[in-house]
């Protein structure tokens, strides 16, 4: 409380323009959500239908990660869809085809390429879970009931969600007859993805002429064709753990800054 | 006599190069243009022009070996000298639009068992002799059957949902 009114002055004093020596630039407040809603296409008696006509019951999720916001860089690399960068091609309609074989955004790629040329970074780490498909709040270690303080005078330019831990945990059936799945019909699997990046663009700005007090909410949105990429009957556990973490990058990273 | 093949095969493919190109520059520039909506049939052509080239496509005799296509807005070469059967893996429930260089004997069906699809829409490409077949598909995998014909033909393929989202981007 007695903290709380502390920063309440402090943000008064601020935006009357008084900062004094050793007062943070300004404070940050995050926000997060994360989300998994598939398409009412995409499922059928609670569960999600893939492209390869597996059928797929959701039983849990959980996300251990970090939200890492980078400083903007004082050369952005501009991006050129007629000369596309190393792993794009074929760019037109606002999409470059990835070596990967995805249709990756304009946006995204220039996100990555100027996620290469960032400096000065800031770290706060974060752990959700989902029961169901919905929605649930990213919980963060700090920032999230009391702001954080930012005490450099700096231009956030990027932010980047690194998921250290993800596991899932679902089981999976054919929709074909005869089924291809044999006595796997039905099974229960968990998997731990690690170390995955999710990259936005964002723009934050913290000095004299900026607003003091900011929110920053996250929303990390999963995607409908996660398990699109997996032929459970064809693939080992190791190929189709890989072609999970490729369905991972499908997630979307979307942020609001005010 | 073969050398000499060589450098005029060579000099078509600089020539095709640049002609390529040339189109790319002209698509880029209606890129900018974010007035101009992009049709199925627009869309189709130009990645039958100038789409990421696949390796060849021999289709199956039988739909349980049919070769999986999973990647839209490239451009497939299709042996179609057996026919036989090439399976789609749809990620959306949209409307199907299938490009097709030539006009070959095909038909489109959600699985073996099943009746063909109909048509929603037909049309004659206009960029080459060829022809757009459109479908309302629901997510899953659907089977393509071709007739035998002895030529390959290119093929590619998108859904109207990929494109109203690329659209509103």
């Amino acid at each position: 409380m007695l903290r709380s009114l502390v920063k309440g002055v402090l943000a008064a004093s601020v935006l009357g323009g008084c900062l004094e020596e050793g007062n943070p630039w300004g404070m940050v407040q995050l926000e997060g959500q994360l989300v998994w809603e598939p398409a009412s296409s995409r499922l059928e008696a609670g569960e999600l239908k893939t492209s390869r006509d597996y059928r797929i019951t959701f039983e849990g999720l959980k996300l251990e990660g970090e939200l890492v916001l980078q400083a903007k860089a004082s050369t952005t690399v501009s991006f050129d869809p007629a000369n596309p960068p190393s792993g794009y091609s074929s760019c037109h309609n606002g999409h470059c085809h990835s070596a990967d074989g995805n249709l990756v955004d304009y946006a995204e790629i220039e996100a990555s390429l100027n996620g290469q040329n960032g400096g000065v970074s800031w770290r706060q780490s974060f752990e959700a879970e989902l029961a169901r498909f919905g929605a649930t709040t990213l919980s963060f270690a700090a920032c999230q009931q009391s702001p954080c303080e930012q005490d450099e005078r700096l231009e956030w330019g990027l932010a980047k969600v690194h998921a250290h831990q993800v596991e899932l945990v679902f089981s999976v059936r054919d929709s074909r007859e005869p089924s291809r799945l044999g006595s796997q019909e039905g099974q229960s699997h968990q998997v731990v993805l690690e170390d995955v990046d999710l990259v936005r663009v964002i723009e934050m700005a913290f000095g004299p002429d900026e607003a003091f007090s900011r929110r920053l909410a996250l929303k990390v949105v999963l995607p409908d064709s996660l398990w699109d990429r997996i032929d459970f009957a064809s693939m080992d556990s190791e190929t189709w753990v890989e072609a999970l973490a490729e369905g991972w990058k499908a997630t979307q990273l979307q942020v609001e800054t005010n | 006599m073969r050398t000499l093949l060589k450098t005029m095969n060579q000099g078509f493919k600089v020539t095709l190069a640049g002609l390529t190109l040339m189109a790319c520059a002209d698509s880029h520039d209606h890129d900018h243009d974010h007035d101009h909506e992009h049709t199925a049939a627009e869309d189709l052509c130009a990645h039958l022009q100038e789409g990421v080239l696949e390796p060849l496509i021999v289709p199956a005799a039988t739909p349980d070996a049919a070769p999986e296509l999973d990647a839209s807005h490239v451009r497939y070469e299709i042996d179609l000298n057996e026919g036989g059967w090439v399976r789609l893996l749809v990620a959306e429930a949209s409307e199907l639009h299938l490009g097709f260089s030539s006009t070959p004997e095909v038909a489109l069906y959600r699985s073996a068992e099943s009746a063909a699809l109909a048509t929603l829409h037909q049309e004659q490409l206009t960029c080459m002799p060829g022809v757009q077949l459109s479908y309302e598909v629901e997510v899953g995998s659907y089977l393509l059957k071709f007739e035998p014909a002895s030529q390959v033909v290119g093929f590619t393929w998108l859904l109207e949902e990929d494109e109203l989202h690329h659209a509103h981007d």
